[in-house]
Formats: structure tokens, C-alpha cells, sequence
């Protein structure tokens, strides 16, 4: 594992454009080792954009995005696969495959290279970070929304990368599993790995990112630490609604609550 | 491991079908042969003398002449067909994709009749499979740039496009009959209904090679293709060289249809109704799913093909007639569950 800190992931100067429309201009960011960074914004800021760059998905117009000091096109699918893991939004499975079967899933880039301990190992982690245990026999085509947002959870975690991805992983969930899935992803940070999260909860993201990027309009309105990224007048100006923000605790954690009659 | 343990299980059972419809096949027809007369003639044919073995030179010709070559056709065809299916709703993300419905096995025919007009006495019989290996390429690369959307593709897109492609394929071999000669005419009419019945060692030798190499890539593409389950999106970020498996996998479905519907004809809905059942038993992962299918592919063939010598007296029924009386309602059933499941035609 790369030693806390190091960038895994650079932007530079990162353009994305589609059917002629400028998605993301002039993004430059860096994922580093054992932190979690939030990518939020407004609906259409370009934060599933920005994750399908980084990730390796697309490539971006303008710019380049390096994974470990390479160029990430030129990575194989499958030694992408061994260096990052990816949660993305949409998650339906075409077959009624049983949940142990969708998380066993998250081992395919290992084929060759772990024993069945290994993978064994990786797979009850990944289960019990994600709360699936009870999940494991039933058919995933049948499970509720969240339940299955839970069980694509565990399949990214058994497949144990060092750089996480995940778009919208609280959003199907409720209260107490929002805040769950981010302690995971707080865990897999203390770990040393890194950790990209897209998330629309701007309390959530204060509570529990190192660094937070804010995005509008495809340009980077902000990145820093959630104290000094999340300030009432920057957040009131990019949403277009009046908020207040009350900072709890000693790391003054910024909480975001929008102005109500 | 307990659904590894059910895969197994239901193997060896679709198996000990396979050999009993065999044995049932090699002894029923005009001329009766005992069970002991086809295992001596077997026995004899690997080099052991047995008393079992037949002595009327008669029995032992209708056996190798007309009765192996004809189980073993039928043992083949099924066993492609089954797997091209289970391949074909794989890359689909359906579970209602299948090489007769979306218009590969009119594609198929297609080539195949063209071959039969352009002369295929000069090709032979390896020449019909080449061409109906084109037919079928062309469509199901058709079926799959027009039907697909985000790696998934919709009932509705699907079946529309199979249409399409049916009513092309079937003006196309119309107009091949036309243009063709009286004796070309009779041997696509006839080979156009579906029919295993005087299958030649020579057409067994080509399924048989196709088919065999067809149906062991499939099973190395299987672990790929359980991953292709979760979409191509996430298939991709667990590694599979996405693009390469889609392309591998159409030509090996355009394979096991082509060489099929080469010399049997258009038998339907096999590739549908066999990997659908065997996925209700045994769940939806590919490598049993495949291996299953294939012994049950082969299964239903060689039964159905003694349905179609013994169901009416003294007449032979086609076998794709028979396949399509069967599967043909099963497809409605599939699509009244799908319908009624998702609420609409998604």
C-alpha cells in the first residue's frame, strides 16, 4: 500500500465535453493515500462525470488524469481492476444471481493471484463492513433498493483496492446504514487507502471527508478542508439557496441546514 | 457449494437421459434392434467380438448408416443451440434472447440456402456451413448494434429487431427459391423445415468439430459472462476486456448456429426453453448453466427426434415443427411472466 498521503490519483487541467456542451473545464485535483475526498455539488455540476474520469471510464478532452504516475489509458481493464474499485449508481443485475455470488464477484480481478483464504477472507470483511450477512442466501433480483445498494457495496469492497470510488453510495439508504457506509469508508481511509466519494448530503460529507471538492457548473468552486470549503455565502451562491451553517465540536465539522420559514 | 453440488447433480441426470434416449433412438424404427444388438455393435466397433454383437449385416448397417449419424446429429445440434443461447442472453442481459426469436437462425438459413443454389455439391457440405456461419454472423452483429442500449436491451427492441430480421432472411431464401433450379428448390424446401433425419457421417464430423470447440470456449467465457450480469459498466471495472468478450462471444453464437441450422434447418426455441429451465434448477451462474445445457440441448433433441419418427405411423414429422409446437407457447409464457412482473414491456 502506498504510504499515506501519496497522490494515487492526479487531474490536470481535466475538459470533458459532450454533444458540444462543456461538461467539466479545468479541473486539477489530487487523490491521496488515507483520505477521503467528497465530490458534491448541484444536480448536473459534472460529480458523475469528474468519477467516470478518474475512474478510467472515459477519457478526458482536454487535460490528462495519471494513476500512480501513469497515464491511466494506458492501464488493461484488469490491472485498472487491481488498483481501484468502482460503486456506480446503477446496479441492476440481469440474472437472479444470490448475493454471495455478487460479492464473490468482487474477486475476479485476483483470480490468479490470492488463495481461496484470501479470497474467502476478503469476501466475510467485505460482507460484514456492508451488512449483508443476512442478505446472502437470497436471490439479488430480489432485494430492495438499498439492500442492493448494500450488497454492490460489498462486492467493491471484497474486491480490495487501494482507490475507492463511490457514486451516491447513501443514496438509496436509510439513516443509520448512510451513516454506516460512511464509517466504512472512513475505515478503508484509515487504512491507507483512498477513497473518492460522491455524495449530495452536505453534513454527511463534512462529517466525514478529509477534503471536499465542490463542484459547479463542471469548473472546481472550492477544495480544501470541509471547515473552510463549506461557508454559508459559498454554498448559498453555487446551490442558489440561502443555508446556514453551524460548525459542531472541536474540529468545528460544518453542518449545513438550508433557511426555512 | 450446495447450488455446485445441484449443477453436478442435474448433469449427470440430463446425462443418463441423453443415454437412455439414445439407446431408445437406435432401437426404435422400421427395423427393430434390440438393446443387446446396438451394445455388441458398439463393442464391436471399439474392437471387443460379443456375443451381443449382431449378426444380420442388415442391423448393423441401419444402425451406422442411418440411426448413429442421425443420434448424433441430434445430440450436437441440441447441444449448440442450447449453448448459443445461453451465450446469446448473456450478452444481451436477457433472458429472452435466443438464435431462432431474434432472427441468427433465419440469417443462418439464409447463407445456407444461397450456398445450396450456388452450387454447394462443388463446396460441400463444409461450404454450407461457411456461408450459413456468415448468414448468422451478419444478423446477430445486426441484432446486437441496433437492439442494445447501455449494455442492456429492452424486450420490445429485441423482438422488434427480431422481426426485422426474420422478414428480411425469410424474403431473402423466398427469393433464392425463386431464382433457384427444381432440384436446388427441393433440397432448401425440404431442408427449411428442420430436419436431422439423414444426417451424413461427413455433416456429423463438421457439427462435431464446431460444436465440441464451441461449447469448452464457452465454458472458459463463463466466468466473464456471470460478470457481464452486473452490466458493462461494472463488468468492466472488475477487470473483463468488455469490448473483446462481446466480439468473442457473437461469432462463437454466429458458430454454434451456423454450423447447426447448416444441415438441420431452422429448429427453434431450443436455446431458449432449455437454458431457461435448467437456470430455474440450478441458478443463473454460466459454467454449470452452460455445461447443463449443453447434455440437456442434446437431451431434447435426440427425444424429440424419436417424437417425430414415432408420434404419427409410418410418417416422420419435422423436427423443427416439432420444437416450434413446444417452444412457441413456453415463449409466451415467458413473456406473460416478464410482463406481468415489470409491469410493461421493459
Amino acid at each position: 500500500m502506498s504510504a499515506r498521503g501519496a497522490p494515487l490519483i492526479e487531474a490536470r487541467g481535466v475538459g470533458v465535453r459532450r454533444d458540444g456542451r462543456s461538461i467539466l473545464s479545468d479541473i486539477d485535483l489530487q487523490v491521496r493515500a488515507g483520505e477521503i475526498l467528497a465530490l458534491v455539488g448541484p444536480n448536473g455540476a459534472g460529480k458523475s462525470t469528474l468519477l467516470s474520469v478518474l475512474s478510467g471510464d472515459a477519457l478526458p478532452d482536454q487535460g490528462q488524469v495519471t494513476l500512480l504516475g501513469r497515464p491511466i489509458g494506458d492501464y488493461r481493464a484488469l490491472e485498472l481492476a487491481r488498483l481501484r474499485s468502482v460503486l456506480t449508481q446503477s446496479n441492476a443485475v440481469s440474472f437472479p444471481f444470490r448475493v454471495i455470488e455478487i460479492v464473490q464477484m468482487g474477486r475476479n480481478p485476483w483470480m490468479r493471484n490470492s488463495t481461496p483464504d484470501e479470497d474467502r477472507e476478503a469476501v466475510i470483511r467485505a460482507v460484514e463492513a456492508a451488512d449483508v450477512e443476512h442478505l446472502l442466501g437470497r436471490r439479488f433480483t430480489s432485494l430492495s433498493g438499498g439492500e442492493q445498494a448494500r450488497v454492490s457495496l460489498a462486492r467493491v469492497l471484497a474486491q480490495s483496492t487501494d482507490i475507492v470510488l463511490l457514486d451516491e453510495p447513501t443514496a438509496a439508504l436509510d439513516l443509520r446504514h448512510q451513516e454506516e457506509v460512511m464509517r466504512v469508508a472512513r475505515d478503508l481511509a484509515a487504512q491507507g487507502r483512498a477513497v473518492v466519494v460522491v455524495v449530495h448530503d452536505l453534513s454527511l460529507a463534512g462529517a466525514y471527508a478529509d477534503r471536499i471538492a465542490l463542484l459547479a457548473e463542471g469548473r472546481l468552486d472550492a477544495l480544501g478542508a470541509p471547515a473552510d470549503v463549506m461557508t454559508a455565502e459559498r454554498v448559498s451562491r453555487v446551490y442558489g439557496l440561502d443555508v446556514r451553517i453551524h460548525r459542531l465540536g472541536a474540529s468545528q465539522r460544518p453542518v449545513v441546514l438550508p433557511l426555512r420559514d | 457449494m450446495r447450488p455446485r453440488i445441484r449443477a453436478v447433480g442435474l448433469t449427470f441426470l440430463l446425462a443418463g437421459v441423453v443415454v437412455g434416449g439414445i439407446v431408445l433412438s437406435a432401437i426404435t424404427g422400421q427395423l427393430a434392434v434390440t438393446p443387446t444388438e446396438v451394445a455388441g455393435s458398439l463393442l464391436r466397433a471399439v474392437g471387443l467380438d460379443t456375443a451381443w454383437a449382431p449378426t444380420d449385416p442388415i442391423v448393423e448397417s441401419t444402425l451406422w448408416v442411418v440411426r448413429f449419424p442421425r443420434i448424433l446429429m441430434g445430440l450436437l445440434v441440441g447441444a449448440a443451440l442450447a449453448v448459443a443461447g445461453a451465450v446469446m442472453q448473456a450478452i444481451f442481459g436477457n433472458p429472452l434472447a435466443e438464435p431462432g426469436v431474434v432472427g441468427v437462425s433465419s440469417g443462418a438459413a439464409l447463407g445456407a440456402a444461397t450456398a445450396i443454389v450456388l452450387g454447394a455439391s462443388v463446396l460441400g457440405g463444409a461450404g454450407i456451413a461457411v456461408f450459413a456461419f456468415l448468414g448468422a454472423l451478419l444478423a446477430t452483429l445486426l441484432v446486437y448494434v441496433v437492439s442494445r442500449a447501455g449494455g442492456r436491451t429492452e424486450v420490445v427492441t429485441l423482438l422488434l429487431t427480431g422481426i426485422a430480421i426474420n422478414a428480411f432472411a425469410q424474403a431473402g431464401i423466398a427469393f433464392v427459391l425463386f431464382v433457384a433450379d427444381t432440384a436446388s428448390r427441393e433440397q432448401i424446401v425440404f431442408w427449411q423445415l428442420g430436419s436431422i433425419a439423414g444426417s451424413l457421417w461427413s455433416q456429423v464430423v463438421i457439427v462435431a468439430a464446431v460444436g465440441v470447440a464451441g461449447v469448452i470456449a464457452a465454458i472458459l467465457l463463463s466466468q466473464r459472462l456471470d460478470l457481464l450480469a452486473l452490466g458493462e459498466r461494472n463488468a468492466r471495472h472488475l477487470g473483463v476486456n468488455v469490448e473483446r468478450l462481446r466480439l468473442v462471444s457473437i461469432v462463437l453464437v454466429a458458430l454454434l448456429t451456423g454450423v447447426a441450422v447448416a444441415f438441420t434447418g431452422i429448429i427453434a426455441f431450443v436455446g431458449l426453453v432449455v437454458p431457461h429451465i435448467i437456470r430455474m434448477i440450478i441458478g443463473p451462474a454460466h459454467r454449470g448453466l452452460i455445461v447443463a445445457s449443453a447434455v440437456g440441448g442434446g437431451a431434447l433433441l435426440v427425444l424429440a427426434d424419436l417424437l417425430t419418427r414415432t408420434l404419427v405411423a409410418g410418417a416422420e414429422l419435422p423436427i423443427g415443427m416439432l420444437t416450434s409446437l413446444i417452444g412457441g407457447p413456453f415463449f409466451f409464457y415467458l413473456l406473460w411472466r416478464q410482463r406481468r412482473r415489470s409491469g410493461g414491456w421493459a
